[in-house]
């Protein structure tokens, strides 16, 4: 193995191969910064290119632009609110309240640092054990998949910040918006009202785009409007080492759950940035800090959305199966080449796997040397004012929601739900509650009732899947524990109050 | 916020109640009667009225005057960029996304009290340009050019 990575290193390090992979990258992390932009919208506008390169230059473009385009989302997320694409989201809920702490160097630091961390293990992680993981892959099936949305599901009550009872309203109202549009299973329209643009249902990224990001204008131009906008003042501090010591527990299990998830097929890297933060809140001594901006929020689902691409490429390398749709386009790249991923991948093209594997390594030391150089530039945006800024703002959510889908539309849902997220904050309704029940609702729905057809409608079947009932009481811990929490508080206040009484 | 928070819940109710009664009237073939269209929005909206139930209930029970949220303080302020992005929203259409977005930055940073003209038109200008530039020409990702005089304008202004 040594002897072909060594093969690899010297392939990828060739001129041609190296400008290839640093480019790629560059235009990756554009296309992930930029809201409306994605990984998998410029892998499909370069997969014709591809055809003109050797396999090996065409795949390392690829495989660079699948791995930086992950890491750029994170920027805007940070900065300004804006995922740049639905797997950064859950980095805005302590990404943003660190950059209006004026931290937002700090942050950016921990998100570029554990997104090369988390990228970097993935890819050991795809070299030292690809078939055994696709094997474990495909035991996954709708009711594993059901139970690992359930947990996923279950942290909206640990997202409000105040009420409970209010981040489970916000989160069920993100599964309900979820529901809108003909149904996936049956192509039966719900909640269309006869209204022809709900039949395709709400768009992710317009929803989040306003939910975050115009709301966050709104909310801003009220205070300049009302005289109470602070500016704060950003320091651009890098994150310490003793800092990333202090996290290092939180890295690690956010990779284990990156590499795990990423893995499955069509899990996605947003449903482990959105598990991976639970779990950090769960494991964490002081939860009620996550959503204040603290680094541990960042951390988490940073490395755990890095950590799903090197896995990601397991089923399509070992199986020649798909996981996604970024590595549908991949089969698409090797299948330009006439190469047939599969079992015979790994003897008849070592040096091509290889390459790629060293093509990834690389990229995620790049990602982290062109992100720290980048940070102190990319923390004067912040600097200008903010009057300027937020129509500028406010156009980029327009046009990140028009690309989509071409339609107007978008843009205009866009603005209707920046207007609810504005009063969603007004009355402390959690956003990322919202978001998360957006998000994994409709993954849910599908597993559930495609279980429930395996199952032949008994739910009770759900107990002879281990996978799957270990998930579902983890989730059930999980939503029970605030509430544990709440009601000890209670009978202690309780029984002071009746000492004192007594006293 | 006491009031806010009881209006909210009892809206919210009420809807629920609503959209559960439209999953429950989703027609499903009795052998797929589990398995239907109607019975996930069912689920979520059975936990939604039960929620609803709660926040009414423990707001009832919260002292009055007892603060939950930020208030209603300048929501007025609300109306300025909301109504400018409606606006925004429906000029695009018709006068394209490069006319309607350098008025709209103009205009908004004139509102919000921002009173260095030569940048409010630099940036109203060159915003949209570039930005129009980079997703035309470099990402191939098509913007709305409007109708008439204004597609002939944003067209020639993206010939550069």
């Amino acid at each position: 193995m040594i002897e072909h990575l060594f093969i690899g290193f010297q392939t990828i390090i060739e001129p041609v191969n190296i400008l290839i992979l640093f480019v790629s990258l560059i235009m990756g992390l554009v296309f992930g910064t930029l809201p409306g932009l994605s990984g998998v919208m410029l892998c499909s506008l370069v997969l014709p290119f591809t055809y003109y390169m050797s396999p090996v230059q065409g795949l390392v473009m690829l495989v660079a632009i699948y791995t930086s385009s992950v890491y750029g989302g994170s920027i805007t997320a940070i900065l300004f609110r804006i995922p740049g694409a639905p797997e950064n989201a859950a980095t805005t809920f302590d990404g943003y309240p660190m950059t209006q702490k004026g931290k937002a160097a700090e942050a950016l630091g921990v998100a570029i640092l554990c997104s090369a961390i988390g990228g970097f293990l993935s890819v050991l992680i795809l070299i030292v054990a690809a078939p055994q993981i696709a094997k474990f892959a495909l035991v996954f099936g709708p009711p594993e998949f059901f139970g690992l949305c359930f947990f996923g599901l279950s942290i909206m009550t640990s997202l409000g910040t105040k009420s409970i009872v209010k981040g489970i309203i916000a989160g069920l109202a993100g599964m309900f918006i979820g529901t809108i549009g003909v149904t996936e299973m049956t192509g039966y329209p719900r909640y269309t009202f006869g209204l022809k643009f709900l039949y395709s249902g709400f768009a992710f990224i317009p929803i989040i785009i306003g939910i975050f990001a115009a709301s966050q204008v709104f909310s801003s131009t009220e205070k300049i409007l009302g005289d109470s906008f602070k500016t704060t003042k950003i320091a651009a501090k890098f994150i310490s080492f003793k800092e990333i010591i202090r996290i290092r527990w939180t890295i690690v299990r956010s990779a284990i759950i990156g590499f795990v998830i990423g893995a499955l097929p069509m899990a996605g890297a947003s449903l482990s940035a959105f598990i991976s933060y639970n779990e950090a809140v769960r494991w964490s001594k002081k939860p009620e800090l996550f959503g204040t901006g603290i680094i541990e929020g960042i951390a988490a689902p940073e490395t755990a959305n890095n950590a799903t691409t090197g896995t990601a490429m397991v089923t399509l390398l070992a199986l020649g199966i798909p996981g996604s749709v970024m590595t549908a386009i991949m089969l698409g790249a090797f299948q330009v080449h006439g190469i047939d991923p599969g079992p015979l991948l790994f003897i008849e093209h070592t040096d091509l796997v290889y390459t790629l594997f060293m093509a990834m390594l690389l990229g995620n030391i790049f990602i982290f040397v062109i992100g720290k150089t980048q940070v102190k530039i990319i923390v004067r945006l912040l600097n200008i004012d903010y009057r300027l800024l937020s129509p500028i703002i406010l156009i980029f959510c327009a046009i990140g929601s028009f690309a989509i889908r071409n339609n107007i539309i978008d843009i205009t849902s866009m603005f209707f739900f920046g207007v609810v997220g504005y009063f969603m904050r007004k009355f402390d309704y959690p956003i990322p509650a919202f978001v998360l029940g957006l998000i994994l609702g409709p993954i849910a729905e599908k597993n559930y009732l495609l279980s429930m057809r395996l199952f032949d409608s008994d739910i009770l079947l759900f107990g002879t899947k281990p996978i799957a009932m270990v998930f579902i009481v983890l989730g059930v811990i999980t939503l029970l524990m605030p509430i544990v929490r709440i009601c000890k508080q209670y009978m202690r206040t309780r029984k002071e109050q009746i000492t004192e009484s007594n006293v | 916020m006491k009031k806010a928070d009881l209006t909210i819940s009892g809206i919210l109710f009420l809807a629920s109640i609503y959209l559960y009664y439209v999953a429950d009237c989703i027609s499903t073939p009795e052998q797929f009667k589990d398995v239907g269209a109607g019975i996930w929005p069912k689920i979520v909206f059975t936990c939604l009225i039960l929620a609803c139930i709660v926040l009414f209930i423990t707001t009832l029970r919260k002292k009055d005057g007892e603060k939950t949220g930020s208030g209603k303080e300048g929501m007025t302020h609300l109306l300025m960029p909301v109504s400018l992005c409606a606006v925004y929203v429906i000029a695009m259409k018709w006068v394209g996304f490069l006319v309607s977005s350098m008025v709209f930055s103009f205009v908004y940073m004139y509102f919000v009290g921002y009173r260095k003209k030569a940048m409010i038109v630099i940036i109203s200008l060159a915003v949209p340009f570039l930005v129009g530039l980079i997703f035309l020409k470099l990402m191939y990702i098509p913007i709305p050019k409007g109708i008439g005089i204004f597609k002939t304008i944003s067209e020639i202004f993206l010939t550069f």
